[in-house]
Order: structure tokens, then C-alpha cells, then sequence
């Protein structure tokens, strides 16, 4: 067991779907070295299916009686998407170097069938009472990772400082086994380099001090980063103390480090028009993603919103609002 | 003290085959399609999936491969040959080429090392090649310790035609004096997604220089107990608690599955793995615990008369 | 690595036989249970190299100076010379313990630009044409060449035709003070045209003007924070306000209550507490229901409105125009007008208004009437009979009931009482509108009915897009007085839009008795109307140019009916230059394409967007790379100049005069020259200002609001934070976020309105005519021909069409055009889920992917905007069915402040095509 466990907290109720953590991620790792098809951050919209495509149903995990299950491993084409290669040069010939006669469309060169968004905003249900919201994704770093039990040769470990989960470089041989053991789906094949890489949880910058790229970046500032046993720290408070950060499918038994805090959603609108006073979002559907004490700290959130409303203190609320965005990181602290 | 180590391994495994090894002139072949491979009589030898550790294979099917050796003026060469519908050249997502392996013992001793990748202690070597083109030489003391070791000239070939894979293997040898060597065999099949584990395996066999003093008999294939109680023995003895093997409807996976363990051990190796089950213990998962820095299996000692001992080992040794 | 038993082999035959020496075999490794602890970590360096590759060995800093009213201030790193990577700088300071700091800011296409930058599609080298216009043959030139060529037309045409003829046009892809700084400056000499760019794109905030004077008006983003009740109406935060959308979801947490009104459950309704569907362009009738409510519930604040508004005014019942004292008095002035006393019984002048002596909003001691008719005496000494601005505010407002406006906008009445009603009591609310609303023929009205609403219930304004004062800039950009065209009209008449209008709003006959019943005057009418806004110079148009230089100027993407807008203009254009950083859909039909630099490449600095309080610097990391011959746009801008005195020399061309303009000299009138012979001594202000680094050292020197910020400091910051005097119609408080008004609010000077206050009776004759002359409402103008309402609001992909094609902003969506529609729409037209469409009417078509989407309002097709017309299948973009339309009210001008300028211009429309879709 690690001694530490740096983690995340992410507040679904600011996510705005921007993807500048995808993007900022991308920059920072995943845009080179054959990782090009891969996004260790992801945002979907859900209800959706995901990125790669049905990842929640594509098995991995622990059994009940706590044996690692192979999961699929997700097809590069169908599941993935294929990173575009597109053909700028041909339909738009910018250093005038084309012969040859009518230019081309720009597109792809082949015909996107997925990507990591393909389903962004269509969500589900009917107008106007239509729900979605966007679940952002990392690797969880899970205290009993599926992707570390599944490994045959040891190649995954936690850090013993920080709890993050890294698969070995030099070790790794690519057997794969980790992908689809991982029911998140959050571990990738390098196909470049024959082995397997994931989110490192930006290890290099935590070192120095600096968030991990998709936290720090996140305009929405949804992202809170620090150790769980940190009791100053934002994640021991929205976790532990507060407990308004769920983990996303606990069910899976990998421990995930990942918390979320599950979203509010607009009234619905009843037959004529008018506001039904019921959250569009089905409980159900939260439920399914965050266990059962979702609709709890659905009423603790709304409870802490109408008294910080009324102009009394709340602490709950004001982690959340997150004043001074350098708060929202407490990565270097000792125990 | 150096001596040759084949007297002291044989007798290997139950059914270990006599690999002569053929001396050219010159070097052997680096084409396997070379008349000078194909032309030899080759020596088949039974493949058994890996099951022992997981992830293991699900399928039961069995496999045999071809075998055939030459040693010419500084190399020696494996010739192997095995049937596969399609070739699967490439690694991607998901994707797993076909691969081979060769494997040595690496330390002397009293024992052969395990036949899965050898056991503390009990280091093997292996020699990869895998239909993507990567040629390499590992080594490994047990389950989950394969280390790449740095290229030491090992080379290989496979040209994959009508439903056949053959790769030739070849490496610089320095020995002259050897006789026999004891080697075993491990086949991927990759459109079936087996990669690590999920393999084919034979158990130990031997490989015979030109001039090798005498043929060895092979050892007893057979213990003189009684299979059929040697079954019901395997009941009563808790065995099938833990134990998968055929006709054990628990399908139990908390110990090695038994299912090929005639195929794949020597009778002296089963005989000990009962009588002292820590000695060589399989890497898997749950398979033992660590006290003092030892690995300690968690299957208790055998207890029995050394007939129940003997009809048990009948049992096993007809798993194949 | 040594495996951390360490054993040591003792050595054997095999080991030898297999060919591995004994301190080989001690590498083997076994990693015991890595979840416990793992003795192989050395490798990690692996990631730590990787990390030290991207942040480089020299950095730099930028902001991205498209068309983004973000700006957001970024570190940029480069290694050896080469751009690795951005990241935002976050170092922004917090300037209130209660207030969240603006930290990081940034989003996702701005932290993409290191590799697009770096793409496929950059220019690296001067091209010119050598096949047909668009047909993508070019040959590479030098800038001398291609300079040179290009000086010798803009002389001759300018000689020869006169400066009008030559277009120096820095578009919407650049809108930094330092990269405009460049073409504003040599289009200012020269006198050539340009257009208004929010004008053209549509961006003006005309409902806005109409009511304050200015269109710009509000609230920096941070103020969102100490709000209570939020509406956002026709406007996407969480998709067009990034960097600043979390002070939404932050002042939610904080207790506000969050409204969205738009016709789709967008990105920002599904966090907000309540979402009001709306049938798109129906908004002034939620608007005047609004109005309704709060006058028929008395939720109105007497006291505001008398001192704030002109709904005191009198109005003559005759000729619905206000009472002035050119009525009552025989060469009395029209621009001072009247409230009826109740203190005194009797008519008196306001003061603040254009023309009274008492320049305060202070009523003293005059009690002006709400209500009521009143005769006063007129000049002829028969009695006129007059009442005021509030009654007929009153009686317009009550043919608006929520009842009676629900057949339009699909909203149910108690919906609109309780909003009515919750921001009326509501502390401190605020209602933001999007660049969407005016994109429809009646956002104009809306956005007025809106402003009213707010003055009514005595909160603030409309919230549109506040920008700063930054002052002192004129002497860099505006040397010389230039032809400033109005955006929109310019590109009404530049591509000959009444053509695609008339077919698509006029019907077969040219009648169009559905859009005169909606509109108030028939097809024909509007044509006609937009004839005489240019005859009475409402508005301002200085012809087809022979010469177009567009710098970042994509016009034939955003231009409606584009490939018959691109025809009309091409065939007018003679030499068409287009300077850019990437082959866009406007640069391809260049005749000759110039390649600029990047955000990331040249010095430069942003201040004016009123988001933050903040003016970030563009710094290059020092030892970078030039990519290809790219040059800066002051650079090119030098360049040419330098060209055209050249040319001029030879030709021993003096002062040419543009008598257009006059400029004062000795007491006499003289008219400007064009003095093409000292053209880059001008330019570069006798050499003073030589590179894009000159221009931001200049700025950051003589723009008030910038002080007191030494350029050394900012080159160390990466930007630096606005003055005071950076506020408009407020001071900008150090520790406050900006309100703007406050002079009138507090210090009661009057507002920039004829009447000096926020205006709702306008009697110019269009509005007149219309009956529009108090806010009210209209029906969208979507032929019904077609089934489908067709609207484009701002994706989140790309600024426009900036970073559009990107790979990487592509991968988040599906790669290649898509439009979205509802799962029903859909079924009725057996259309599923990735379906190649074809999109038709019958002003044009394209072919884009099907995307179902529930959140969309059945009986609207939307498409997020700007994918580049090369993107769709025979280059035919979205925009070819979007019909030529105008605004009529907003062609009225030549009255109080509705006189053409930055602060009183139309909108290209967007939004008001009806289209069909079916299975390509």
C-alpha cells in the first residue's frame, strides 16, 4: 500500500465541457510517441457512450470475490477513433507546391465513424425535458488498480508517496492485459512503442510543485487536487469531511482515487410549459455512476447553497466556489 | 567444478523427445524455407496451454510443434514449425503478432528449473521471435521476472507459408564439449489474441550434440500406482479443492490448474512439488505466501502412504 | 538496473551455452507485489525528460488575437527556437478576498495553438496566383515581388480612381491593438475604405444603442459573481465566455439563482436552475411580455424611471413625435423636449438632454408626470395635445400580455410572470445577452424591450459586451481621417445580397405578403429603404473597391450566400491581396496571399475587451524560429509602404489632394493629402516605428489607461492591469469588479442618448413608420416555405473559422461538418444518426452529417458556425442558404444618436433563413 494518495475531486456542477483539460493534457503528452490516438483526459457527455466507446460495459475490474476480470480491449477504429490525418495539403496547397487540377475538400482522409466526443450534447429524453452533463476522465489511480492485479508481469505499480499508478516503461512488454482489465478503460496501448501507457497523474509536475496539466489548466475550475490525508487540503474536505465526492463506479472494486461531485440539473418542464420543481436529471441515472448517496448530497449541496444564500457562512460552498484558484492545489504539503 | 549437466537433469519430462542435433558444414540455414532445414527429419513434440498461472488459456486445445536442430561451425540453430490458418505480422490495439520461444536452463543444479519461465533461484534464457520482427533474448526465474537482456547475436527468421509458420533460430556457441542440453518450446498464436501466459508450452526436452556418448533411456512414463485411484485420491485428498483437472466439476482456480500436468512435468517434479510443495513454487497469485523474504506455497506437505503418493502420481502423469 | 535480490550466479555450462554472461543474469527482474512497493523506478525519468522537453529552454508570452473576447494572457515555451507548448499563466491577481480571482482562464483552442501553429495548412512563403481565381495554383514569389506588384496597382488605382478605390481592411482575425495597429495606420494614410467588422459580422448591439447611446454596456464577467439572479437569454456562456463561465457556476454556489432563455437546452442550461425554451427570433415578444407584467403589477420604481428614462417625455398625439421646443417656439432648437410638471402644472424642458443648458440628470425640483394627456400651446398658438413616452411605452406593452405572446415563443404565461416578478425583486440581478439575439431581424427590438424591462424594474442595464476606453491609440491608427464604411451595408451592397433576399423572402412575383405582414414593409420596400439610408447617409458606404487588402479577413466564409456574394465581389476586385497566417476559404481566392505571423511569433498587446481588467502581451520566446518567411502585419504594412514611396518617387507623384476631407491649417480649410511619396516616413513615424515591438512600446507609452506600466514591466509580467480611466461611463475601481453607468447612475450625467437618458422613444421616420417608435414586437421573418428555422450560433471549437479546420479541435467533434437536428425532425425525414444531409433552399445548399440531438427544438435545423466553406463537399459552405437580410430599423440613422459610427451600426443577419433537409 502506498503511504499517500494524491487525488482529484472534480465539481461536475462547473464543468463546462471545454475540453481545455483534454487539450491541455494533449499538449503536454499525448500528441506524440504514438499517443496520438489517445486521451488520458477525456470529457463525455452522458448519458452517451463514452470514450472509447461503451467503456462502462466493457468489463474489467474485480469479482466479487475479488479476482481481476479481463475486460475487452477497445477496437482502435470502432471504440477509439482513429486520430484524422487530414489532407490540407492537397485541398489547400499553402505553399503553392500542388500541380494538378481541382482541389480536394478538406476532410479527413478517411470518414470519421468515432472520436472522443463524438456524442457531445445529445445526452438523452425528449424536449425540452432533454438531460446530459459532462463527466470528465482520468485514470483514478485506484487504490487496488485492476490494470496493476491484471499485469503479469508486475509492470504497474503505486508510488509509495503519492499513490499514483505508472505503468513501467522498460518493463512493460505490451501484453495488454491492463487495458482491458481496467474497467475505466483508462489504460492505452502504445502501438509505437509496443507498451502500455496511461495518465500519470502529470508525476514530473507534481514534483516540482506544478498541478497536473488538466487540473491547473481547467478553466472551469472544477478540479481540486491534494493529498486524501491532507486535512487542509480541498479533496480530504470535499471527501471526507464533507463527503459531497462520490467515486464513479465504486462497484468495479478498484478503489478509484477520482471523486466527482454529482451534478444539479434544471427543473423540469411538465406538459405545459411550466417548471415541474424535479431535477431533469434522473437520480437513477447519477445513482448508476455515483452509488447511492447521491441523492443525500444532492440535498446537502442545495441545503449549503440556500444558507450561503441567506448570508450565512458555509464552508462547504465556499470550497467550492474556490476563490483563489492556487487554493485548488495542495500538492507539495507533508503529512 | 564444471561438469555437463544432461546426466544430472534426465530424466526430463514424461514424455521429453530426443532432439539430434545435425552437423553441417559450415553454418546452418538462416532461411527456414533452406532445403538444408526441410530436408531433415524433424522431431514433433507436443505443445499443452499455459494454464498454470494466470491469465491462462481458456482453450483446451492441445498443439504440437516441430523441432528440428543443427550445429555448424560456430552456431547452433532451431528449426521449428508449427501449423497456423493466418499469420498475424503486427502489434496494434488489441492486435498481437505470432511469437516463438526457445527456452534454457541457465543455472546447474539438481533440478530443472520450472517449467513456466523457470523459479527462484532456477533461472532460464529464452530466445523470442515474434512475427513483428522483433528478435530478442530473455531472461526469466519464474513467472513475471522476463527480463530483456541485452542482444547477444541471436538471430531469427520466419517466413509464414500455406498454413505453416518456420523460424530458424540461431546463436554463436562457444561449448564444443557438450552432449545433451535440455530445451523446451513456447508458440503465440496471435490472431487468437495470446500474448505472456497465453501460450503453448512444452515441457523439457533434449537436445543431442552429434557425439553424444550414448542415448539415454528415457525415463518411466508411468508410475506404478493406479491412475483410477489416483483420482479418487485427488478428492479425498483435498486436492480438488484447490486443483483444477478433467472430471473436477469445482473448477477451482486457487491453485495450478492440473489439467495438462503429465504433458508438461517430469515425475520427479510432481513427486517433489507433493512431498515438498515450497521447493519450487509456480508464481501465481495466491499461490503462496511470503514469510521472511521466502516464498512459502500454501499447499500443505503431502500426507499419505507412498502407495496413495504413487497412485496420485499415476493421476497426474496420464494428464496430458 | 539490479534486480533486487541481487543474486549472484555462480556460472555454468547453460548460462554459457545460452550466451549470457553471469552479470547479464543479474538483471533479471522481479518486481515482488508492486502494489506494496516497487524497485524499478528509475525509469520514471522517461516522463521527466518529456516534461522538460515541452516547457523548453526559452519562454515566451501571448494571448491568441482572434476574434476572442477571452484574451487571456498564456506562458509560451519553446526549445531551441522551436514552439513546444502554452500553458495559461494563471498569475492574474485576485483584487477582492470575496471575489474569486479570473485564474486561470484560457480554453481549449488557445492551448492548442503550439501545434497548429505548426500545421499543414501555415503560408510560409509569399504566393501569387498563376491559375484561375480559387483554382489553388500559385507560384512562390519573393516580398519583393510580390510587394512590389502590388504597390504599383494601389498607386495607379489611387491615382487613377482615387483613395476610395483601394479596401485596407484588418479583419475579425486580428483585433489586438498591436497586430491592427499595422493596416489601420496604412489604410488611414493612404484614405482607403474599410468596413466596421462587428457590423459585418454582426455584432453590433443595436437594441442597445437605441436605449444608452453606445452598444457596448455592462459588467466585467467578474460582477456575474455578486449577482443574485442571473439571466443569460440568447446567449452560451459555458461554450463562447470560457475563461470567465465559472464565475456563473461560482456565484450559483454562492446562493444566485441562474436563468437561460434560448430555443435549444444548450451548454449553459444544463447548469442553470431554470431553462425557458424559446421558438427562435420570438425574443421581443418574451421581452415586451416582460415589460407587460412589470407595468400591469406595478413592479415598477417610479423614482428611477422619472430621473433615468425619457418615459416622462411628452409625446404629441398627433404625429407621435416628441414634444420639442421647436414646437412651442419658432426656431426653438429639436433637441431639447419636455416632461408635464405635476409640481408645477405645466410643460417644462428636461434638463440633460443634447441640447438643454443644464447638462445633469437631476430633476430639482420639476416632478415630472408618469402619466396622463396634456395640451400645451404650440408655436402656431393652437393647442397640442400630448402625452408621454410611458403611456404609450403602457399601451404598446399591453398588447403584449403573457397570455397573448405564448403562440409566439411557446413560453406559458406563468413562466413569464414569475421571471417578471423574481428579477424585479430580486437585489441585484443581471441580464446578459449573446451576440445571437441581433443575428435575428427583431434583436434590435428585443434587446431595447430588454433594456426597458431592466429600467423599469429599476435594475442596471443590459448586460451585451462591455469594452474598455483605452484613449491615445488614434495618433498610431487614425493619422490621417480614412473612409470608415458601416460593416454591414457594405457587405449588403459588396455582394449584392437584395439578389438572394428578394428570391428567398420575396416570393415568385416578387411579392412577399408574409414577410410585409411580419416586417411592416414589403421586400421591395426594404430594398428600397436601404437605398435611401445610403442617399440621406444614414449610414456610410464608399463603393465597390478596385483593390482589396484584407488582413485575417475571412470574408468569403462568413459572408451569406457565399459563392454568390464571392462572385460579385471578385468580379469587382481588381487586385485582391489577402494577408494571413493559414490558408483560409478567403485567402484561396487571393490573387496574391501574404503569410503573417502567428499569435505566438510577433510582439503584441490586447486591452480594450472589457471581460477583466487585464491587457496581455504577446512576447515571443526569445530565439524563435521564423516559420517560413512569415513577417508581422506592421512589418508588412512597413513593407509596402516602403514600396508605394518608392513607386511614387519614380513617378514623382507630390501631394495628392482627397478633398473629401479637410483638414484646418491657418484658419483655412485645406483638403487631406495623400502624400504617397513620404508614405513609410509617415508610416514609421519618421523611423520611430519599425517592428511590431515598436508598436507595443508605444502603447504601453501613450495609452492612458495602460499607465503607469513601464514596457519593461510588462515584458516580465506578460501583461498588465487597466488604469481607472480604462472605464467608459464608470471608474474602474482597483478592488470592484466594473459596472458601467455609474456617472449616470450616481453622478446623474446625462447618458449619450438625444434625450440624455436611456431612451425608449425614438420618432426618427423609419421607426415612426414602422410603428415602432417604443419598444415592441415582431414576428422572425423565416419563410414558411421552408420547414425548418436554420441558426448558427458560436461553437466551441474554433474562434470562427480559427482554428476550425484544426485536427485537433476536430477530433472533439466529428470531424467533418455536421448539423444537428431533433430525433423527430429527423424520423419524419427516415434520417438517422451520421447520415451524409443535404441542406437546401432555394437560395442554395450543402451537404453536411446528421447529428440527433433532443436538445434541440423541433423545427430548427442549428449548426455551430465558421466551418470553412472548404471543408464541405463542393467547397459549398453553410452559408449558401442563408439569404441577404437587413434590418430596416436598423438602416434609420441621421437622428440624435443614431448617426453611423462605431457606436450606431446594423447587423448582417444570420438567423431569419428557413431551409429543408433530406438524405443526401
Amino acid at each position: 500500500m502506498s503511504k499517500r494518495q494524491l487525488a482529484m475531486v472534480m465539481d461536475l456542477n462547473k464543468c463546462i465541457g471545454c475540453q481545455t483539460c483534454t487539450s491541455a493534457c494533449k499538449t503536454q503528452w499525448t500528441n506524440r510517441n504514438g499517443r496520438d490516438y489517445m486521451y488520458w483526459n477525456n470529457v463525455e457527455t452522458h448519458p452517451g457512450s463514452g470514450y472509447p466507446r461503451n467503456w462502462r460495459k466493457s468489463g474489467g475490474g474485480f469479482d466479487a470475490a475479488g479476482k481481476v476480470k479481463q475486460g475487452h480491449i477497445p477496437n482502435l477504429a470502432r471504440d477509439y477513433g482513429v486520430p484524422f490525418e487530414m489532407n490540407y495539403t492537397a485541398a489547400l496547397n499553402p505553399r503553392g507546391e500542388r500541380e494538378g487540377d481541382a482541389l480536394p475538400h478538406l476532410a479527413p482522409l478517411t470518414p470519421p465513424t468515432f472520436g472522443p466526443n463524438w456524442d457531445e450534447d445529445q445526452g438523452a429524453g425528449e424536449y425540452p425535458n432533454s438531460f446530459h452533463f459532462y463527466l470528465p476522465r482520468i485514470c483514478n489511480h485506484c487504490t487496488n488498480p485492476a490494470c496493476l492485479a491484471a499485469c503479469p508481469r508486475g509492470a504497474i505499480y503505486k508510488r509509495e508517496e503519492d499513490g499514483i499508478v505508472l505503468v513501467d516503461q522498460e518493463r512493460c512488454r505490451g501484453y495488454q492485459h491492463c487495458v482491458g482489465a481496467c474497467p475505466y478503460k483508462k489504460v492505452y496501448f502504445n502501438p509505437r512503442f509496443g507498451r502500455s501507457e496511461k495518465c500519470i497523474f502529470c508525476f514530473p509536475r507534481i514534483e516540482q510543485g506544478l498541478a497536473p496539466a488538466c487540473a491547473r489548466q481547467c478553466a472551469g475550475r472544477i478540479r481540486f487536487v491534494s493529498y486524501l490525508d491532507d486535512a487542509d487540503g480541498p479533496v480530504h474536505k470535499l471527501v471526507t469531511k464533507w463527503q459531497v465526492a462520490l467515486p464513479l463506479h465504486a462497484e468495479f472494486g478498484t478503489q478509484p482515487n477520482v471523486y466527482y461531485v454529482p451534478p444539479l440539473s434544471p427543473s423540469k418542464l411538465d406538459a405545459q410549459g411550466r417548471p415541474s420543481g424535479e431535477r431533469r436529471i434522473p437520480d437513477a441515472e447519477l445513482i448508476e455512476l455515483f452509488g447511492p448517496r447521491v441523492p443525500e448530497v444532492l440535498k446537502l449541496l442545495e441545503a449549503e447553497r440556500e444558507k450561503k444564500k441567506r448570508g450565512e457562512a458555509s464552508e462547504l460552498m465556499d470550497l467550492l466556489i474556490a476563490y483563489r484558484h492556487e487554493e485548488m492545489f495542495r500538492i507539495g504539503v507533508k503529512k | 567444478m564444471r561438469r555437463l549437466l544432461f546426466a544430472l537433469l534426465l530424466p526430463l519430462a514424461a514424455i521429453a523427445a530426443d532432439i539430434p542435433v545435425q552437423r553441417v558444414d559450415g553454418e546452418p540455414a538462416a532461411d527456414p524455407m533452406s532445403s538444408a532445414w526441410l530436408a531433415q527429419a524433424a522431431v514433433a513434440v507436443p505443445l499443452y496451454p499455459q494454464a498454470s498461472v494466470p491469465p491462462a488459456m481458456k482453450a483446451a486445445g492441445k498443439g504440437s510443434i516441430k523441432v528440428r536442430a543443427q550445429r555448424g561451425a560456430t552456431t547452433l540453430a532451431l528449426h521449428l514449425e508449427w501449423p497456423d490458418r493466418k499469420p498475424a505480422a503486427s502489434r496494434g490495439v488489441g492486435e498481437f503478432a505470432d511469437a516463438a520461444a526457445v527456452q534454457w536452463p541457465l543455472q546447474p543444479g539438481a533440478a530443472l528449473p520450472y517449467i513456466g519461465m523457470g523459479h527462484r533461484g532456477a533461472p532460464v534464457a529464452l530466445w523470442f521471435w515474434r512475427a513483428d520482427g522483433t528478435v530478442e533474448t530473455l531472461a526469466a526465474e519464474g513467472f513475471g521476472t522476463l527480463t530483456a537482456q541485452p542482444g547477444d547475436g541471436v538471430k531469427a527468421k520466419g517466413v509464414w507459408k500455406n498454413g505453416v509458420w518456420r523460424v530458424a533460430l540461431s546463436r554463436a556457441v562457444n561449448k564444443p564439449a557438450m552432449e545433451r542440453m535440455p530445451v523446451a518450446f513456447a508458440v503465440w498464436n496471435g490472431e487468437g489474441a495470446e500474448r505472456a501466459g497465453l501460450k503453448r508450452l512444452s515441457a523439457w526436452q533434449t537436445l543431442r550434440f552429434p557425439g553424444a556418448t550414448a542415448k539415454v533411456s528415457l525415463p518411466d512414463t508411468a508410475s506404478s500406482g493406479s491412475a483410477a485411484r489416483g483420482k479418487r485420491l485427488m478428492q479425498a485428498k483435498g486436492c480438488a479443492a484447490c486443483h483444477n483437472y478433467p472430471g473436477n466439476p469445482a473448477k477451482p482456480r486457487i491453485a495450478p490448474d492440473l489439467s495438462h500436468a503429465g504433458g508438461l512435468h517430469a515425475a520427479d517434479y510432481l513427486a517433489e512439488s507433493m512431498r515438498e510443495p515450497s521447493k519450487i513454487v509456480v508464481p501465481g497469485k495466491g499461490y503462496f505466501t511470503e514469510q521472511g523474504g521466502r516464498r512459502v506455497s500454501i499447499m500443505p506437505p503431502f500426507e499419505g502412504s507412498e502407495a496413495e503418493r504413487d497412485d496420485l502420481l499415476a493421476f497426474l502423469l496420464s494428464l496430458r | 538496473m539490479v534486480s533486487r535480490r541481487d543474486f549472484i550466479k555462480s556460472g555454468g555450462a547453460c548460462g554459457l551455452m545460452a550466451g549470457l554472461p553471469d552479470e547479464l543474469l543479474a538483471r533479471i527482474q522481479d518486481p515482488g507485489d508492486p502494489l506494496s512497493s516497487y524497485p524499478y523506478r528509475e525509469w520514471e525519468d522517461f516522463y521527466r525528460k518529456e516534461l522538460a522537453q515541452t516547457r523548453g529552454n526559452s519562454q515566451g508570452f501571448a494571448f491568441h488575437c482572434s476574434n476572442c473576447q477571452g484574451n487571456c494572457a498564456f506562458r509560451v515555451y519553446a526549445q531551441d527556437g522551436v514552439v513546444t507548448r502554452e500553458e495559461q499563466l494563471a498569475e492574474y491577481p485576485q483584487i477582492h478576498p470575496d471575489i474569486p480571482d479570473p485564474n486561470p482562464r484560457g480554453c481549449n483552442k488557445g492551448t492548442i495553438h503550439s501545434q497548429a501553429m505548426a500545421e499543414k495548412d501555415r503560408l510560409h512563403y509569399p504566393l501569387k496566383r498563376v491559375g484561375r481565381r480559387g483554382e489553388g495554383k500559385w507560384r512562390r514569389v519573393s516580398w519583393d515581388e510580390a510587394l512590389g506588384d502590388i504597390a504599383e496597382k494601389m498607386v495607379d488605382t489611387l491615382v487613377k480612381d482615387g483613395p476610395g478605390a483601394l479596401m485596407v481592411y484588418a479583419g475579425t482575425g486580428i483585433v489586438s491593438q498591436g497586430k491592427r495597429a499595422g493596416p489601420l495606420r496604412l489604410g488611414s494614410l493612404l484614405g482607403a475604405q474599410r468596413l466596421y467588422p462587428s457590423s459585418a459580422v454582426g455584432d453590433m448591439f443595436t437594441g442597445a444603442s437605441l436605449a444608452y447611446g453606445i452598444p457596448n454596456v455592462g459588467t466585467s464577467l467578474d460582477a456575474w459573481f455578486e449577482m443574485d439572479y442571473i439571466v443569460l437569454w440568447s446567449f452560451n456562456p459555458n461554450v463562447t465566455r470560457i475563461p470567465d463561465a465559472h464565475y456563473l457556476w461560482e456565484a450559483k454556489w454562492r446562493g444566485a439563482k441562474i436563468v437561460v432563455i434560448s430555443p435549444d437546452y444548450n451548454p449553459t442550461a444544463i447548469h442553470a436552475d431554470l431553462w425557458i425554451p424559446i421558438s427562435p427570433g420570438t425574443d421581443s415578444f418574451l421581452a415586451l411580455s416582460l415589460v407587460q407584467v412589470v407595468l400591469a403589477e406595478k413592479l415598477y420604481k417610479e423614482d428611477f424611471i422619472r430621473e433615468q428614462t425619457d418615459l416622462t417625455f411628452l409625446v404629441r398625439e398627433d404625429d407621435g413625435r416628441l414634444l420639442r421646443l421647436s414646437d412651442l417656439r419658432a426656431g426653438g432648437r429639436d433637441d431639447v423636449f419636455y416632461c408635464w410638471d405635476e409640481a408645477g402644472g405645466k410643460a417644462q424642458a428636461m434638463p440633460g438632454t443634447r441640447g438643454h443648458f443644464r447638462k445633469t440628470l437631476r430633476l430639482g425640483a420639476l416632478k415630472p408626470a408618469l402619466t396622463g394627456r396634456y395640451e400645451v400651446k404650440g408655436v402656431d398658438g393652437k393647442p397640442i395635445a400630448v402625452t408621454t413616452v410611458f403611456e404609450k411605452v403602457r399601451a404598446e406593452a399591453a398588447k403584449f400580455a403573457p397570455e397573448a405572446t405564448q403562440k409566439h415563443t411557446g413560453i406559458h404565461p406563468d413562466v413569464v410572470r414569475r421571471l417578471a416578478r423574481e428579477f424585479a425583486a430580486a437585489h441585484d440581478p443581471g441580464l446578459t445577452i449573446g451576440f445571437s439575439l441581433h443575428k435575428y431581424a427583431w434583436g434590435i427590438l428585443a434587446c431595447w424591450g430588454q433594456a426597458l424591462f431592466c429600467a423599469l424594474t429599476g435594475h442596471d442595464v443590459v448586460d451585451t459586451e462591455h469594452q474598455w476606453s483605452l484613449g491615445g491609440i488614434g495618433p498610431l491608427t487614425n493619422p490621417k481621417p480614412g473612409r470608415f464604411g458601416s460593416g454591414f451595408y457594405g457587405e449588403w451592397m459588396g455582394g449584392r445580397m437584395w439578389e438572394t433576399f428578394r428570391k428567398h423572402y420575396g416570393g415568385k412575383n416578387g411579392e412577399g405578403p408574409e414577410f410585409a405582414r411580419r416586417a411592416g414593409l414589403t421586400p421591395e420596400e426594404l430594398v428600397k429603404l436601404a437605398e435611401t439610408a445610403r442617399e440621406k447617409k444614414w449610414t456610410a458606404y464608399h463603393g465597390q473597391p478596385k483593390v482589396r487588402l484584407l488582413f485575417a479577413e475571412n470574408i468569403f466564409r462568413r459572408n451569406k450566400s457565399s459563392a454568390h456574394y464571392r462572385k460579385t465581389v471578385l468580379d469587382a476586385t481588381e487586385l485582391y491581396v489577402n494577408v494571413n497566417f493559414r490558408m483560409d476559404s478567403s485567402a484561396e481566392y487571393a490573387d496574391y496571399v501574404l503569410p503573417a505571423t502567428s499569435h505566438y511569433e510577433a510582439w503584441d498587446i490586447r486591452g480594450e475587451v472589457g471581460y477583466h481588467r487585464y491587457a496581455n502581451l504577446t512576447m515571443p520566446p526569445p530565439g524563435l524560429k521564423p516559420i517560413g518567411e512569415t513577417r508581422s502585419e506592421w512589418e508588412i504594412c512597413r513593407l509596402l509602404a516602403e514600396k508605394i514611396q518608392a513607386v511614387a518617387k519614380r513617378r514623382g507623384l507630390g501631394p495628392i489632394p482627397d478633398p473629401e476631407f479637410t483638414v484646418e491649417r491657418q484658419g483655412r480649410k485645406e483638403p487631406v493629402t495623400r502624400d504617397l511619396d513620404i508614405l513609410h516616413d509617415e508610416f514609421t513615424m519618421l523611423g520611430r516605428i519599425n517592428s511590431d515591438r515598436d508598436v507595443v512600446k508605444w502603447l504601453i507609452e501613450n495609452v492612458p489607461a495602460f499607465q503607469p506600466w513601464k514596457f519593461e514591466d510588462v515584458v516580465r509580467n506578460g501583461y498588465l492591469t487597466l488604469n481607472g480611466s480604462a472605464g467608459l461611463t464608470s471608474p474602474l475601481y482597483a478592488d470592484k469588479p466594473y459596472r458601467s453607468f455609474e456617472e449616470q447612475f450616481h453622478l446623474k450625467k446625462p447618458w449619450p442618448t438625444l434625450s440624455g437618458r436611456q431612451q425608449f422613444y425614438i420618432d426618427q421616420e423609419v421607426f415612426l413608420r414602422l410603428k415602432c417608435a417604443v419598444p415592441t414586437a415582431r414576428e422572425p421573418l423565416h419563410p414558411a416555405k421552408f420547414p425548418l428555422k436554420f441558426y448558427s450560433p458560436h461553437t466551441r471549437w474554433g474562434i470562427h473559422s480559427t482554428w476550425r479546420t484544426n485536427k485537433h479541435m476536430l477530433r472533439q467533434q466529428r470531424g467533418v461538418p455536421h448539423v444537428n437536428l431533433n430525433p423527430k425532425d429527423a424520423a419524419a425525414r427516415g434520417i438517422r444518426d451520421g447520415d451524409t444531409l443535404r441542406v437546401f433552399n432555394n437560395v442554395g445548399e450543402f451537404t453536411a452529417m446528421a447529428k440527433l440531438m433532443p436538445a434541440l427544438r423541433p423545427g430548427t435545423l442549428m449548426m455551430d458556425h465558421a466551418w470553412e466553406p472548404h471543408q464541405f463537399v463542393k467547397r459549398l459552405g453553410m452559408d449558401e442558404p442563408v439569404a441577404g437580410l437587413l434590418s430596416p430599423l436598423e438602416l434609420a440613422g441621421g437622428w440624435g444618436h443614431l448617426q453611423f459610427g462605431a457606436e450606431w451600426d446594423g447587423n448582417q443577419l444570420a438567423y431569419e433563413s428557413s431551409v429543408d433537409v433530406a438524405k443526401a
